[in-house]
């Protein structure tokens, strides 16, 4: 082993012994574990979630296309892919003299994959969990068209050519779809009675559907299987636009929370490096005086960073494995659906993001100490040099290569960079003008404050630098303790408990004022009601369209539906102007129509196109007034058309409305439809839950994994304590050594860093209440209150905090005699 | 007899302006190999100046230098390290050790650096020569200030430099270790033919060598 080795192994050993490669240690460890336990804990997590949320869609996959699908290379792919078909198309339902359209639905014996089916005798009976699809010869039908056909059990209602009995109320399937406006009622029937109907015909809009389960290589597989051009694949994630949103904002917040950590590691390490840095100016200096070349410094650098980098890694990213088997545990505990193993690839990850760290952190000052001059020996001084622009740039491009290793979009990696540029200026601008506001303070001091407040006021740099980094740290801690629960509060709060799980629907227009004395006299508080007219779209700015206009499948259903229409002169909180203005008084009994984005994304059409509906036979033209998004995970009655009052009064409508009914009082539902017959009830409880459970175990995942992004806040913290630690120590030895006793000591440094940690805790509060303020509003969309305690217990927690950790960093050196350190 | 050093009207400088300080004024010197030099002079005259310029840590002014035959003028740093490896030894008054490294290896480094391809037995037997066999994985914070100056001296003769400088060596030493480290540094130098160029303000100490110089005004002139 030659003097490089030998030098590269004392920095390793150090990285125990120095306090200072210590904390680097400890911070490269920590931002490593956070962002491998964030990566694979986070990445187990959303495939977990996606695989839940494969119950609310019958399926992990569904393949449906306008042709039937032909299934045999999925059925060799993989024997443990488990499959079932149905087949889905509008038909008309008689019952006597009555009949409606409805959704029919045939599926097969091994229908659902996921989830279950469940059904009750009649309406408002109790509920069962149906084990087998209906028998042959039977069909279910749902609470809608139970209604709608006023049928009882055992009736014989015609399907196409053929008759089948009613035997059961099919109250919930899997792969209903919970946006209001998706209902539409429905039958269920075995496949086998599917010949017997002759609805098959060719040119008949059925949709063949094969739904795949099974695990998510098989499922990779398949999705890799070539289909004909109009196959359309839909994972649980498409299905259902508010799990969706849900996964994805667990997803953003997930890789906030290791960016986060990993931008608290690299300002952790660039800390410590820097102080590192300057005392190897002395070895450097000195191995340069005895004649060895810069160039075998600079590798035995590289050989002990590199090895730091395998050791940290490593260490850090057993870590993260360990704890995200840990939290795998916990999840169990939180009855979360068994992980997926951990993804290799997030180890590599991890490993790399050790070496990001170091070579965008470290290397810049400690290359800067390589060029220690050999004079400097001689001199017995270290004269401190300041890093050149060209490694600022180094760090800078190694904090967006970072960010970007993890960040789930560019918008998101904009977003994060540009949010920490703005806070970590507004940290600087906030020290300064606090710094500004204490210097007449020190005069009005005792004499131990004085000193210590002089010191503050003295380095300037130094101060603010420090304060920076604690601030920093201190507002991490406030993000992810403070404001994160906040956050993940309102956001469950989006759904609060009285959220409405009742909808009526099929109110005739008589019936609106009855029934809502009926509600009334049962303390029952009704929403708004709302009118609703159904139409089919016929034409697009003049031309004719159907299903056959439009090449995408969604489109195609959708045109082939029947729109829900209402009219209002006023939206709910959970609609959004997208463009345009929403009208007042004036647009009464104008042909306009307000359009939800979701129509501008199937037509393509914006404010000024047209739309021409068909109301049974009468044919309407309305003019787009403005674009406006709903947020659909409210729960609320929303309608993708609406139109100005006074415009459909001559149309036939019914009306609808939703209220909240706690469980104690469902005896009231029996009675509602035993008053009002054809009105229908559904019953959204169980849906409900589903989200509610979705959006639970979100957030317990995200609590658990924010722990990491503490701990690197923390270490940040420590990081900027170590920074000048050096320095003060010689600093008190000399103050001791002139006759300053140790009591007064102890007051400068105490009253020093109580007003380091008071300001940096009042700038990361005044901080932590911003950046809230704007994740609120942007990532969450709920409203925020500001909370000045907060702001004010956060700069007395930061005092005493970093009081504490200097207590713990300085204590020692106060109890050294001076003249132990000066001989060093 | 062949010329150590040889330092021709060299100047040195430093600061700009209004700030600017003429350290060292035209002055010439020559010393052979082998010869023992002693430089005196007040504090702040500029010997710790002369003494880097001549064994090539830093550059003069104006002036050309000589070290034990190579021209300094023109080279960078990095040459000049190249140049001092192996050729020239150092003592210093604050012993200067590389904290993390042991007795030994702070020795054996020199060695290393000097392309020594016996390096270990060498640093062995040179910690020997300063009394120093039984502490050789001791760390310098293990030890006291004249071991740690032992150390250096090890560390300046284990490569056999044809020059050692040393800068006020004894300093930072009671009188008595000293001159125990003045004894062995001068039984070291006598061993090995080394030449020996000696910042000191000690009299008595620069007495005991060859010839004596006096840094005065920028210009050496002999005491
Ligand atoms: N980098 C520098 N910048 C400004 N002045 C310097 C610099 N280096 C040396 N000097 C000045 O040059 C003069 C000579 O310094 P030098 O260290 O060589 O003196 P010295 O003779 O070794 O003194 P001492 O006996 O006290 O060690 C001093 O006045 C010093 O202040
Ligand atoms: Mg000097």
């Amino acid at each position: 082993m030659n003097w490089r080795l030998r030098w590269a192994r004392h920095h390793l050993s150090a990285l125990i012994q120095d306090s200072e490669l210590r904390v680097l240690g400890l911070a490269l460890v920590c931002a490593v574990a956070a962002s491998s336990a964030v990566q694979l804990f986070g990445d187990r997590m959303a495939r977990a979630i996606t695989a839940q949320s494969g119950e609310s869609l019958g399926a992990d996959l569904i393949i449906s296309a306008r042709s039937p699908i032909d299934d045999t290379a999925i059925s060799a792919l993989n024997p443990q892919l488990r499959m079932a078909r149905t087949i889905h198309l509008p038909s008309v339902i008689w019952f006597g003299d009555s009949n409606h359209l409805a959704g029919l639905k045939a599926v097969d014996e091994h229908y659902p994959l996921k989830g279950e089916l469940r059904t009750a005798a009649a309406p408002l009976h109790e509920e069962r969990v149906a084990r087998q699809i209906p028998a042959p010869g039977s069909a279910w039908v749902d609470a809608q068209l139970w209604s709608e056909l006023r049928l009882q059990r055992d009736a014989t209602i015609e399907v196409g050519a053929t008759t089948l009995r009613v035997s059961r109320l099919l109250t919930y399937e899997p792969d209903r779809g919970s946006g209001f406006v998706d209902i539409a009622p429905r039958l269920l029937i075995n496949m086998q009675d599917l010949p017997a109907t002759k609805l098959l015909q060719p040119g008949s809009r059925a949709q063949y559907r094969v739904l795949v389960s099974g695990d998510e290589d098989s499922l990779q597989q398949v999705k890799a299987l070539e289909f004909p051009p109009d196959t359309q694949l839909s994972t649980p994630a498409d299905a259902r636009p508010e799990i969706r949103s849900a996964v994805s904002r667990a997803e953003s917040f997930l890789a906030l929370a290791s960016m986060t950590a990993s931008l608290l590691g690299a300002i952790a390490v660039g800390l410590c490096a820097h102080q590192y840095g300057q005392r190897l100016r002395a070895d450097v200096a000195l191995l340069r005086c005895l004649g060895a070349a810069r160039r075998d410094i600079l590798g035995a650098l590289l050989i002990s960073l590199l090895a730091m980098a395998s050791v940290a890694g490593g260490l850090g990213a057993g870590i993260g494995w360990a704890v995200q088997f840990l939290l795998q545990d916990l999840a169990q505990l939180m009855l979360l659906p068994s992980l997926p193993p951990p993804h290799p690839l997030a180890l590599a990850q991890a490993w790399l993001i050790a070496l990001i760290l170091l070579a965008g952190f470290a290397l810049p000052p400690l290359l800067d100490a390589t060029r220690a001059a050999p004079i400097a020996v001689l001199r017995n001084d270290n004269p401190q040099q300041r890093a050149g622009w060209g490694w600022q740039f180094a760090a800078l491009g190694g904090l967006v290569g970072l960010l970007a290793l993890q960040a789930p979009s560019w918008s998101m990696l904009g977003a994060v960079i540009a949010g920490q540029a703005l806070t970590a200026a507004l940290l600087a601008v906030l020290s300064l003008a606090i710094l500004a506001l204490l210097r007449p303070l020190r005069h009005a001091a005792l004499r131990g404050w004085r000193l210590g407040l002089g010191n503050l006021l003295r380095r300037t740099g130094l101060s603010i630098a420090q304060s920076m980094a604690l601030g920093l740290g201190l507002l991490a801690l406030l993000l992810l303790t403070v404001v994160r629960h906040d956050l993940l509060q309102g956001w469950q709060n989006k759904l609060p408990p009285d959220t409405p799980n009742q909808f009526l629907i099929n109110i005739q227009s008589d019936q609106v004022e009855p029934l809502q004395a009926f509600l009334k006299a049962r303390g029952v508080t009704a929403q708004r009601i709302w009118p609703m007219a159904r139409a089919r779209l016929v034409a697009v700015n003049d031309q004719p369209v159907d299903a056959d206009s439009f090449s995408d499948p969604e489109t195609q259903r959708w045109i082939n539906r029947d729109f829900n229409l209402s009219w209002a002169d006023q939206l709910g909180d959970d609609n959004r102007m997208v463009e345009g203005q929403f009208w007042g008084p004036e647009a009464h009994g104008q042909a306009l129509i307000s359009a939800e984005l979701y129509v501008r994304e199937r037509l393509g059409v914006g404010i000024g196109d047209t739309l021409s509906l068909d109301f049974a036979g009468d044919v309407r033209r309305f003019t787009i007034h403005h674009l406006r998004e709903v947020d659909w995970e409210s729960f609320q009655p929303n309608f993708f058309l609406l139109t100005p009052p006074g415009v459909l009064d001559a149309v036939p409508a019914t009306w609808l409305t939703s209220f909240y009914l706690p469980p104690e009082q469902r005896s009231a539902m029996r009675d509602l439809s035993q008053t009002f017959p054809g009105v229908t009830v559904l019953d959204l409880d169980a849906l409900m839950d589903q989200v509610r459970t979705i959006m639970q175990r979100i957030v317990g995942a995200l609590e658990m994994v924010f722990v990491f992004t503490v701990a690197a806040g923390l270490i940040v913290l420590l990081a900027a304590m170590e920074a000048g630690r050096h320095e003060r120590r010689r600093e008190i030895a000399l103050m001791r050594t002139l006759g300053a006793s140790r009591r007064e000591v102890r007051q400068a440094l105490l009253s020093e860093f109580a007003a380091l940690g008071a300001l940096s805790g009042l700038v990361a509060a005044l901080c932590a209440q911003a950046v809230g303020w704007v994740l609120a509003a942007q990532v969450f969309e709920i409203p925020y209150e500001i909370r000045w305690l907060t702001v004010v217990g956060s700069a007395a927690a930061g005092a005493v905090l970093v009081c504490a950790l200097a207590w713990l960093s300085l204590r020692p050196v106060t109890n050294t005699p001076p003249d132990r350190i000066l001989r060093e | 007899m062949s010329l150590a050093i040889q330092a021709e009207k060299i100047e040195k400088s430093v600061g700009s302006g209004s700030s600017r300080i003429q350290i060292l004024n035209a002055t010439s010197v020559s010393i052979d190999s082998g010869e023992t030099v002693a430089i005196l002079g007040r504090s702040g005259a500029g010997k710790t100046t002369l003494l880097s310029l001549l064994a090539g840590l830093d550059q003069p002014s104006a002036g050309r230098i000589l070290l034990d035959g190579h021209a300094l003028n023109g080279l960078d740093e990095e040459q000049r390290a190249k140049v001092r490896a192996g050729r020239v030894g150092f003592v210093f008054q604050s012993f200067q050790l590389l904290s993390g490294f042991t007795a030994l290896e702070n020795v054996r480094l020199s060695a290393e650096l000097a392309g020594l391809s016996d390096a270990r037995e060498r640093a062995i037997s040179a910690l020997k020569d300063v009394e120093l066999g039984h502490r050789l994985e001791h760390l310098p914070r293990q030890l006291s200030g004249g071991e740690k100056q032992r150390i250096a001296l090890a560390r300046a003769f284990v490569a056999r430099p044809a020059i050692l400088f040393a800068d006020e060596p004894t300093g930072n030493l009671d009188a008595a270790t000293g001159a125990h480290i003045v004894e062995l540094m001068f039984a070291l130098n006598a061993q090995h033919g080394t030449t020996l160029v000696l910042v000191t303000h000690d009299e008595a100490l620069a007495a005991r060598c060859q010839r004596q110089l006096r840094l005065r005004d920028g210009q050496l002139v002999n005491a």
